[in-house]
């Protein structure tokens, strides 16, 4: 939903995945949108699994300011 | 500063053979006997010279340790006792301790208890002796009796302040994915593999490691500079030892440590040593856990967890789609059936038929109406024409009764028997009073009138 460039984080993909189900099971949603709401969601699913499948642990040392 | 008073001898005072500590002094005069000199001191004299001794850098502002001995309470609120040390080089010294210093001790003093104390030696002239005045009083830092004192008044200097326990409306949440984690511990050691394992396993990402040493001397400034150099770079901070003992956790009761990590912009969660022990840190910081491993746990997710809950959601997702597309089908074909034109026809002919029977219904209704109407009017008719025969008879009776009543009453009928009416100007006349002679009168009589005149009255 948002319009920004940047990728959305996985937490703004959860929230708006639980929107999109929310509308789904509201009766007065547009069968048009359902549709539509559907295909954002299994593209919005599969980013979170492809997310957090590549997920990777990375450990880099934060020099200290004063030692 | 010499004495005043002349003696004639001098006693002979020695004070070893180091002359050039003793400078102050007159010089010595081996056999003077009872000599009366200049160089004779009062008490007060020497008691002033050895105040001025011991007013020097070496015993002023010094910091002793020793045990506590010989602890007498006093009611005015200054403290008296003794510095002792024990052993080989046993030594005590007075101490008295001012009510203004003593007021904000944390900890209560008693006897056996090793203590370090700052201050500086003074002499007591009135009781001729050397004393420790005591300014700060700190528990001795070897040994655990000493550490849990010191423990116990960083608490109350940090609660005292604020610093501790951190309100419950300060404690924040640590975000619930995390984009990386910040980890403040020992290089070496299990502590950083047991989070690594935890967080590779649950939810792999970014751990900016801010290493340091996490015990002895000195170790809470290494801390402390960890806790500042992952501010801003991270989204939550562990602060983790492994377990140990209590004078290796000690540092972490640090009040700078605390201080750091109280301050801290990020959420902290405190995970050091075990369950059982507890730190200042632990009140300081947003969330305290047990161990290294339930850090790790804690601030992040478990990716089984959410890939498992992602089929979930695709499934639901999926399920109610379909059941939204298959309600509109359903709905399609309601509506086609309803549109069908065969059912349109059927419809009119059943109108058609509905109508056939009303209109049937109401013609027959209606004939049975009239006929009853009918019937009902031949009755009435009949009824009229018989009660309007009757009603004549009848009335034709009452004429002719009315009639002789009106013909037996007729004025003109006596007048049949030879009786007349007299008249007089069109006035019936009862009475001769009413006459004068030669009125004119009217006679009538049965058959016609006569016009008379009056004659005579009688």
């Amino acid at each position: 939903m948002t319009e920004k460039e940047t990728e959305p984080t996985y937490e703004e993909m959860i929230a708006e995945l639980r929107e999109i189900a929310k509308q789904l099971d509201d009766p007065n949603t547009a069968i048009e949108d359902a549709v539509k709401l559907h295909q954002r969601g299994m593209a919005l699913i599969q980013k979170c699994e492809t997310f957090l499948q590549k997920a990777e642990l990375t450990i880099t040392e934060v020099p200290q300011s004063s030692e | 500063m010499a004495g005043k008073k002349r003696v004639t001898r001098q006693k002979t005072l020695s004070f070893g053979d180091d002359e050039g500590s003793l400078s102050l002094l007159s010089p010595i005069q081996e056999n003077s006997g009872l000599v009366i000199s200049d160089n004779i001191l009062s008490v007060s004299d020497l008691t002033k010279r050895i105040r001025d001794v011991v007013d020097c850098p070496l015993l002023t502002d010094i910091i002793v340790k020793g045990e506590i001995t010989g602890y007498r309470p006093n009611g005015s609120g200054h403290l008296y006792f003794s510095l002792t040390e024990q052993g080989d080089n046993a030594a005590s010294i007075s101490c008295v301790m001012w009510k203004y210093s003593a007021k904000n001790l944390p900890f209560s003093v008693k006897d056996g208890l090793l203590v370090q104390v700052t201050g500086l030696v003074d002499f007591y002239p009135a009781g001729g002796r050397l004393q420790f005045i005591v300014k700060k009083m700190e528990p001795a830092l070897s040994g655990k009796t000493g550490l849990f004192l010191l423990k116990e008044q960083w608490r109350k200097e940090l609660e005292g302040k604020g610093i501790i326990p951190r309100p419950q409306a300060e404690i924040r949440d640590p975000p619930i994915f995390p984009k990386n984690i910040g980890v403040v511990t020992s290089k070496t050691g299990s502590v950083l593999q047991d989070i690594k394992n935890v967080i590779s396993r649950r939810y792999p990402l970014p751990i900016l490691l801010a290493s340091t040493a996490v015990q002895g001397d000195g170790a809470e400034s290494g801390i402390v500079s960890a806790i500042q150099s992952l501010q801003d770079k991270v989204d939550v901070i562990i602060v983790a030892r492994g377990g140990g003992s209590f004078e290796d956790l000690f540092v972490f009761n640090h009040p700078d440590v605390v201080t750091a990590i109280r301050n801290s912009k990020v959420p902290i969660i405190s995970a050091i040593g075990h369950e059982t022990d507890t730190t200042l840190s632990d009140f300081a910081a947003d969330r305290r856990v047990p161990t290294p491993s339930a850090a790790a746990e804690t601030v992040v997710p478990d990716r089984a967890v959410l890939l498992e809950k992602l089929e979930k959601d695709r499934r639901s997702m999926h399920d109610t789609v379909m059941w939204i597309l298959s309600a509109e089908q359903k709905n399609i074909a309601d509506l086609k059936r309803r549109v069908d034109p065969n059912r349109l026809t059927r419809k009119l002919e059943l109108m058609h038929q509905q109508t056939a029977e009303l209109e049937e219904r109401i013609r027959t209704a209606s004939i049975r109406r009239i006929t009853v109407e009918r019937g009902n009017c031949r009755n009435w008719a009949a009824m009229i024409q018989k009660g309007a025969k009757n009603k004549i008879t009848n009335a034709r009776l009452a004429f002719l009764t009315q009639k002789e009543i009106i013909l037996g009453r007729d004025p003109y009928k006596p007048l049949e028997l030879g009786y007349a009416l007299v008249w007089k100007d069109n006035v019936v006349v009862r009475s001769v009073k009413k006459i004068a002679e030669d009125d004119r009168l009217t006679l009538r009589l049965a058959d016609g009138e006569v016009i008379t005149i009056v004659e005579s009255i009688k």
